[in-house]
């Protein structure tokens, strides 16, 4: 298929490829431009259409999401509405950063951007496995870890002290089943929203652990809420690169064929299993993503090719371990669900068969 | 009306709502319309994020219809003796 520009794209195989990224969204509730946009341009496409594109295709696939969450009662619409705010103010703040870093040289802020990825990376791979390891100990225990993989919520210090602080307006979430001053979500928000204006990328991964161990919000109520959180922003960004005629509509429309079908599955198949499930996978997928950029930075550094094209292959390689893992959990649930055995650990992550808010 | 009525309804309206979203990728694709030519870049913008988000949300319905459709057709209703009420 030859696109703007004259570069010739293999659209099917760019379909399915997307189709899997379309699973990790529905099941971890990241709309996937960390994923997305390397796998485009690598596939060939030009930077800016790539991105416009994605965008758009992202937009979209987060609306599928979004309505499927919402169906299955894993949407927290008060939430997601402010932490959209303080990350639309943050995404602001964090893109004059980089232009400040821009002035400096891009070599600088190449390394810079690329940098604080890894290092956030890092930081939200040690905090979500660490937890998902604790947890995953405690159930094989049988001791009271049970009780915060069954996904009520994780009560963190962080969370507690937070959730203390007195400041007004200190609302309700019925959804989320907690309370938390507003301006706590916001100011979450921003933060989140000043890394991903920095960094360019939609702030998913980093607002999922953050709702989750800072807010104490559910694991699986993180999903549909950061989704929407997001959308917006999105929304918006595929907008400004529509008007710049970024945009390939006949390539998103049928990438989002694949990518709509892979979150559909995903988004259902959370409700097969508990939240220690989603943590797994997405600490899963967050390590996976750490390798690209490394190599990358490496390859910055010394100026080495086959760096630059070993971070090439592990980017478009990160989207098959969090795939993989995702479609062994659920062939392990519908055996679970047809009552044949599966293994003890598998056991501890699917939700018993009453509980399955879907046939 | 029959649960198996349902589902084949379910089916139909599912496979329509994908067809619609299939034709419009293999219309832009094909006639390869100039939307910036075709309209002001504001417009542009509007058109384009319009377009994605009715797919998105004709997709979503698609999928939902779909699954639908699966559950009921696929299962075995041994006692449907709602017919013909």
């Amino acid at each position: 298929m030859e696109i703007a520009g004259g570069v010739t794209v293999n659209l099917y195989l760019l379909t399915v490829m997307v189709g899997g990224v379309g699973l990790i969204s529905g099941f971890v509730g990241v709309s996937g431009g960390y994923l997305i946009t390397p796998l485009l341009i690598i596939m060939g496409m030009p930077a800016g259409i790539a991105v416009g594109t994605g965008l758009a295709l992202m937009t979209a696939n987060s609306l599928i999401g979004i309505l499927r969450h919402r169906q299955l009662g894993n949407l927290d619409l008060k939430m997601s509405l402010i932490t959209a705010g303080g990350t639309m103010v943050g995404a602001e703040l964090g893109v004059r950063l980089l232009e400040r870093l821009q002035a400096h040289g891009e070599a600088v802020a190449d390394i810079a951007v690329l940098g604080a990825l890894l290092l956030t990376l890092i930081v939200v791979s040690i905090v979500v496995t660490r937890e998902v390891i604790q947890t995953g100990r405690c159930i094989a225990n049988g001791s009271e870890g049970d009780s915060a993989a069954d996904d009520s919520e994780i009560r963190t210090a962080a969370c507690d002290f937070l959730q203390s602080l007195k400041i007004y307006p200190h609302m309700r979430f019925t959804k989320s089943k907690l309370r938390i001053s507003g301006w706590i979500i916001f100011v979450l928000g921003i933060g989140v929203g000043v890394l991903s204006g920095f960094l360019g990328i939609g702030g998913c991964f980093m607002r999922t652990p953050a709702l989750i161990y800072l807010v104490g919000q559910p694991s699986v109520m993180t999903i549909g809420t950061n989704l929407l959180g997001s959308f917006f922003g999105l929304g918006f960004g595929a907008f400004r690169h529509a008007m710049l005629g970024n945009v390939e509509v006949g390539i998103a429309l049928t990438m989002l064929l694949g990518m709509g079908l892979g979150t559909f599955i995903g988004a259902q198949g959370t409700s097969y299993f508990k939240g220690l499930a989603v943590r797994f996978v997405l600490a899963g997928s967050i390590i996976a993503a750490c390798f690209g950029p490394a190599f990358k930075i490496a390859y910055f550094i010394t100026d080495v090719a086959v760096l630059d094209r070993i971070a090439r292959i592990l980017t478009v390689g990160q989207i098959f371990m969090p795939v993989t893992m995702i479609v062994i959990l659920l062939v392990l649930a519908a055996r679970h669900r047809s009552g044949s055995d599966v293994p003890t650990w598998a056991e501890s992550l699917l939700a018993s068969v009453g509980s399955a808010s879907a046939d | 009306m029959s649960m198996r009525k349902d589902g084949a309804i379910a089916a139909v309206l599912s496979v329509l709502a994908i067809a619609f979203v299939s034709f419009s990728a293999w219309f832009t694709l094909s006639f390869d319309p100039d939307w910036n030519e075709m309209l002001g870049s504001f417009s542009t913008g509007a058109t384009t994020l319009m377009l994605v988000l009715v797919a998105g949300g004709l997709l979503a319905f698609a999928f939902d219809r779909g699954q639908q459709a699966v559950v009921v057709l696929l299962k075995p209703h041994p006692d449907d003796d709602t017919r013909g009420r």
